[in-house]
């Protein structure tokens, strides 16, 4: 059991290293890879453009081929997302907020489910044509299962609001419940889940219980080969 | 003589005895009768003289202005009931700018006029912001009034990914 009382403690989980900061410095290890949540960014992206050794012309009369093109914002494809609840369902006209009652799950992506939602009240605001869903709200016995290669992170919180301007995930509960492979990571009122980063984050006083035989956090272990019964050649048997 | 007068009497009593028996059967038959009567056509009505009328319309608009805020048709509704009957029933919304927001249809669904309401305990299915929010469910009840829509049972429904896609930079 880890128990900090940190100021500012930080929980994150990088793909492919996993960062435990606070103001004792940084460790840093090996991790299980949480990139698998969503395809890389930089697969997504096109190659750059090769830039050729002699200086063409350029084709747009006027324009610097020299001059850096300001990067366009990126819109990324998501597939669609399947809600459906037991208890029934409200629609306002005149706010456009929806509501649905009793036993809702969400399945993110409906085809290929990477995150489910399960929870039993949620609730939203579905915009006028032209508009985006500014954010998602889902209360009450909240369990956001997120499905992984290496295996699936649970998080547990009574209130779970998920902004789509910036793609992120705030669970609140009391405390709120992480389950990750390593352990159960208990918050300080609230854990960020950041999909665009695949990280989480636990700011506050967070408790830390690690499961036995699982290195905390991916960290853990020497670099020593391990040891086994194997016949070393150095050692032979003695017959 | 008394004796006679007596058994007159006597006589006299029981025929107005039976004359008050017999209107008083007279009244039960013709109260059954009427009874009878009116049960026929009342079942009558909806079955035998129903009236029906096409593209049944309910027009709901914005508060001080004439422009159209919720719409309420029906392919055929027999508008002479209460409530009415309709069906291939089609609730529509609209903004204030005049583009449609709410599309929602059903086979069957009852219409109230008195206050403006339309449910049903079949499916509905209806399409939110050009589509790209649909649902699917059982049970419904429509508000026309305050377009409050309440879907029972059985709901499924569906986000487009563009609903939910913002341009951000990516690192």
């Amino acid at each position: 059991m880890i128990r900090s009382s940190l100021s500012y403690f930080f929980l994150s989980l990088v793909a492919g290293h996993c960062f435990f900061g606070g103001s004792s410095g940084i460790l840093s290890a090996d991790a299980a890879g949480f990139d698998s949540l969503r395809p890389s960014t930089k697969a997504a992206l096109p190659p750059p453009p090769a830039v050729p050794e002699s200086t063409a012309p350029s084709p747009i009369p006027g324009a610097n081929p020299a001059a850096p093109l300001p990067p366009p914002a990126l819109v990324v494809p998501r597939g669609d997302v399947e809600i459906s609840s037991e208890g029934g369902f409200d629609y306002e006209g005149d706010t456009g907020r929806v509501l649905y009652r009793g036993k809702v799950k969400v399945l993110d992506p409906v085809d290929d489910p990477k995150t489910i939602i399960t929870a039993e009240w949620l609730t939203t605001v579905v915009p006028p044509p032209g508009g985006k869903v500014g954010e998602i709200i889902a209360m009450t016995n909240v369990v956001i299962k997120i499905l992984d290669l290496k295996g699936a992170q649970i998080a547990r919180g009574n209130k779970a609001v998920y902004n789509a301007t910036n793609d992120v995930v705030t669970i609140y509960g009391d405390p709120p419940i992480l389950e990750l492979p390593s352990g159960t990571l208990y918050g300080d009122g609230f854990v960020v889940f950041n999909r665009v980063t695949s990280q989480f984050q636990a700011p506050g006083r967070i408790r830390m219980v690690a499961r036995q035989g699982v290195p905390l956090l991916g960290i853990g272990g020497t670099n020593t080969t391990p040891r086994t019964n194997a016949v070393s050649p150095k050692n032979p048997p003695k017959l | 003589m008394h004796l006679f007068a007596t058994s007159i009497e006597r006589l006299c009593c029981s025929a107005v005895c039976r004359h008050r028996s017999w209107i008083t059967s007279i009244l039960r038959v013709s109260l059954l009768i009427v009874a009878m009567g009116g049960g026929w056509l009342a079942a009558e009505t909806p079955l035998g003289r129903s009236v029906v009328q096409k593209d049944f319309r309910v027009f709901e608009y914005y508060r001080g202005s004439q422009k159209l805020k919720a719409l309420l048709r029906g392919g055929e509704a027999e508008y002479l009931l209460n409530p009415i009957p309709m069906r291939r029933v089609t609730i529509e919304t609209y903004t204030e700018s005049g583009v449609t927001n709410l599309v929602a249809q059903c086979d069957t669904s009852f219409c109230n006029r008195s206050n403006r309401t339309a449910y049903s305990a079949g499916p509905l299915e209806f399409r939110l912001s050009e589509g790209k929010f649909r649902l699917s469910g059982w049970g419904f009840l429509w508000s026309q009034t305050n377009t409050h829509l309440i879907v029972s049972n059985r709901v499924r429904s569906v986000l487009k990914g563009d609903l939910l896609s913002h341009p951000i930079d990516r690192p």
